[in-house]
């Protein structure tokens, strides 16, 4: 099934057909101006994710067993889909605004990437996608969880396996930027050439990715990254700290984006400079039908 | 079909006839970018990577491009090899190598693509190329594979009717406030490197739009794949109208667009502030609301050396920027109604209008969503 007109969304409303699920992060990283930083890793509620396993080898993330912002239980079972509603944000702290957010399902992750090696890495993946499982969409980031130096602006590029199934794909090469706090999207900076994208370029034609096989550092520094794959769900923006910043998916913006059974769901953020102590709130409500 | 009603649109939200695109391109990389003027970001990085296909193709020949579009550049047999990160083009072949190419070649490695122009302008025997990763290739031949690379959509959906619901564009860095973004749909590309001729000088390999084949409401528009040399000619473009009218031309009054000197690549070049300053798109003739096809173009001077593009598109939507860290978003189905359709193979780019001078490779991001039924 799916909701297919407004009396039917009407009707899982009134069905109970829907989840209410706030959301409390307050990072102890001093983050910077126009750096994506991953809120995932940041103490708060729900409970920090800090990559950690075995390293270079792909792990998934799920509600059940990791947590992530709350969306309800599998609906799919029940012949439901279940889709994002609403989605509201706010913070009262300035430095952190004006904050574009992007909330994501996390699907899976190869822990503890060493940057000081300059030979191929690389990575095993012993499992498929969790969700998404052709990777169309998919996309990948590339976390800072061990402090990096960044002198000179590494670059490095991941080999993958794309959306068609085709092995052996390459990104662009991509730029590391100089900051060194853990949660930090090591590719972006708002003023490094080459430097700026949460996510990393995909061979041209490319749309999404399967799975990751390797990467190679062009230049070693120090450091551990992760490697995480990504669907992103919607975007949203606190501008001020004096108002939550609301949006309703259908009646604002025309969609609804699906949310897959087990999600975890979590956010990035551009912060226009220190998030440290900076209290930042929101919740999402989701329908199926 | 199409999406006729609210609860179509849920139908299609819900029933998976739904994508969400998002994009990260950097402002243009060559200089810091001209307040007042226009400028076609697929020329910058980013990602998706740059269009390598404008300034591809042979000159003056029509390039029909959708998103699946590839061209090539190939060096004359055993005439290319790469030392470091230089390729060099010791005698070129065919077709016209570009920013963003990807390499093939014997021993050439996977992945490798130009970065920069060197002194290669595309087509020059003894030019060069930065590319992206060291090695040492031996003489051989080397061809280049252009990609338009533009915003993926969804794919084709035919016989659904593709619309984009909404929109968005924002930016922390500085200076890239005020600006207006217009979302296109790139149709076709005529390279145009003899730019010190001053003659009529005729496209050739003439071909329909692969899309808006109707012409109506197409544009075209001027930007350099190589920095242009000195001079400010004028640019006169000649054109057939949607209503089949040949001998259409650009109107001379009150001045044809004119040109800027070492206008950088990716710039719309008569674009900007003062005299002869017009933009985003050649003007048309009076009465004249699409291009159906174009026929020739005349410069009055001498541009001394650089390669120029025409470029014909379809504006499909404007996002106007006004505070550098804060979201435009637009609403194309409650706040503006008009849900722009999307063509099966449309190859998506954004121009943009810099409100203020701002710095090179400064990082924009956005969202689209796209539904289809």
């Amino acid at each position: 099934m799916a909701i297919n007109s407004v009396k039917q969304m009407v009707d899982a409303e009134l069905e109970g057909r829907s989840f209410f699920a706030t959301w409390r992060k307050q990072p102890t990283q001093t983050t910077g101006a126009g750096i994506w930083f991953d809120l995932s890793m940041s103490p708060g509620n729900p409970t920090p994710n800090y990559y950690a396993a075995a390293p270079n080898i792909a792990i998934a993330l799920a509600q059940s067993t990791d947590g992530g912002i709350p969306h309800g239980g599998p609906v799919a079972s029940l012949g439901y889909k279940k889709y994002l509603k609403t989605f509201t944000a706010l913070t009262t702290t300035a430095t952190a605004v004006p904050l574009p957010m992007l909330l994501c399902d996390y699907l899976m992750y190869y822990p503890f990437v060493d940057m000081s090696v300059t030979d191929y890495q690389p990575l095993t993946t012993n499992i498929a996608l969790p969700r998404y499982p052709t990777g169309k969409g998919v996309q990948i980031m590339a976390v800072e969880v061990a402090g990096q130096l960044g002198a000179g602006n590494p670059k490095f590029q991941v080999q993958y396996t794309n959306q068609d199934g085709v092995a052996g794909c390459l990104t662009r090469p991509a730029t590391c930027n100089t900051q060194v706090v853990n949660g930090t999207i090591i590719t972006t900076a708002p003023n490094t050439n080459g430097c700026g994208h949460p996510f990393l370029t995909l061979a041209p034609g490319d749309t999404g990715v399967r799975l990751i096989e390797g990467i190679t550092f062009y230049t070693a520094d120090v450091g551990l990254m992760a490697l995480v794959l990504v669907e992103v769900v919607d975007d949203h923006m606190i501008s001020k700290i004096d108002a939550p910043a609301e949006r309703n998916c259908f009646t604002d913006f025309g969609a609804m984006p699906q949310i897959a059974d087990d999600a975890y769901l979590n956010l990035l953020v551009c912060p226009n400079g220190t998030l440290s102590g900076a209290p930042i709130h929101g919740a999402i409500t989701t329908i199926w039908g | 079909m199409a999406i006729t009603s609210q609860d179509a649109l849920m139908a299609s939200l819900t029933g998976g006839k739904f994508w969400r695109a998002d994009w990260n391109k950097n402002w243009l990389g060559a200089a810091a970018q001209t307040a007042g003027q226009w400028y076609y970001l697929g020329l910058g990085n980013g990602n998706p990577a740059t269009d390598a296909v404008i300034g591809s193709g042979t000159n003056l020949a029509h390039v029909g491009v959708s998103d699946t579009t590839t061209t090539t550049a190939a060096t004359a047999a055993t005439s290319g090899s790469i030392s470091g990160t230089t390729f060099t083009d010791t005698t070129h072949g065919s077709g016209r190598f570009t920013v963003g190419m990807l390499l093939s070649g014997t021993g050439v490695l996977a992945g490798t693509y130009i970065t920069a122009l060197g002194t290669g302008t595309g087509a020059n025997n003894g030019g060069t190329y930065t590319v992206n990763l060291t090695q040492t290739v031996t003489s051989q031949t080397i061809t280049g594979t252009a990609y338009p690379n533009g915003i993926y959509h969804g794919g084709n959906v035919n016989p659904d009717v593709k619309n984009i619901l909404n929109a968005s564009v924002f930016s922390a860095a500085a200076t890239t406030a005020p600006a207006v973004y217009m979302l296109v749909d790139v149709l076709a590309t005529y390279a145009i490197s003899s730019v010190t001729s001053t003659s009529v000088q005729n496209f050739t390999g003439q071909a329909a739009w692969p899309r808006y084949a109707d012409g109506k409401g197409v544009q075209a528009f001027l930007v350099p794949s190589v920095v242009m040399g000195a001079g400010t000619p004028t640019f006169q473009l000649g054109y057939t109208n949607t209503a089949s009218t040949a001998g259409r031309l650009t109107p001379a009054s009150p001045v044809l667009p004119t040109s800027t000197a070492s206008a950088i690549v990716g710039s719309v070049p008569y674009s900007g502030t003062g005299a002869g300053k017009v933009g985003p798109f050649l003007p048309l003739q009076t009465g004249d609301s699409g291009i159906l096809s174009v026929q020739s173009i005349q410069l009055s001077a001498t541009h001394t050396s650089g390669c120029l593009n025409l470029v014909i598109a379809k504006p499909l939507l404007t996002l106007p920027v006004t505070t550098v860290g804060v979201a435009a978003e637009r609403d194309l189905v409650n706040q503006l109604p008009s849900m722009p359709r999307i063509y099966d193979g449309a190859n998506l780019q954004w121009m943009m209008y810099a409100g203020a001078a701002t710095p090179a490779n400064s990082a924009i991001y956005g969202a689209m969503d796209f539904a289809w039924g």
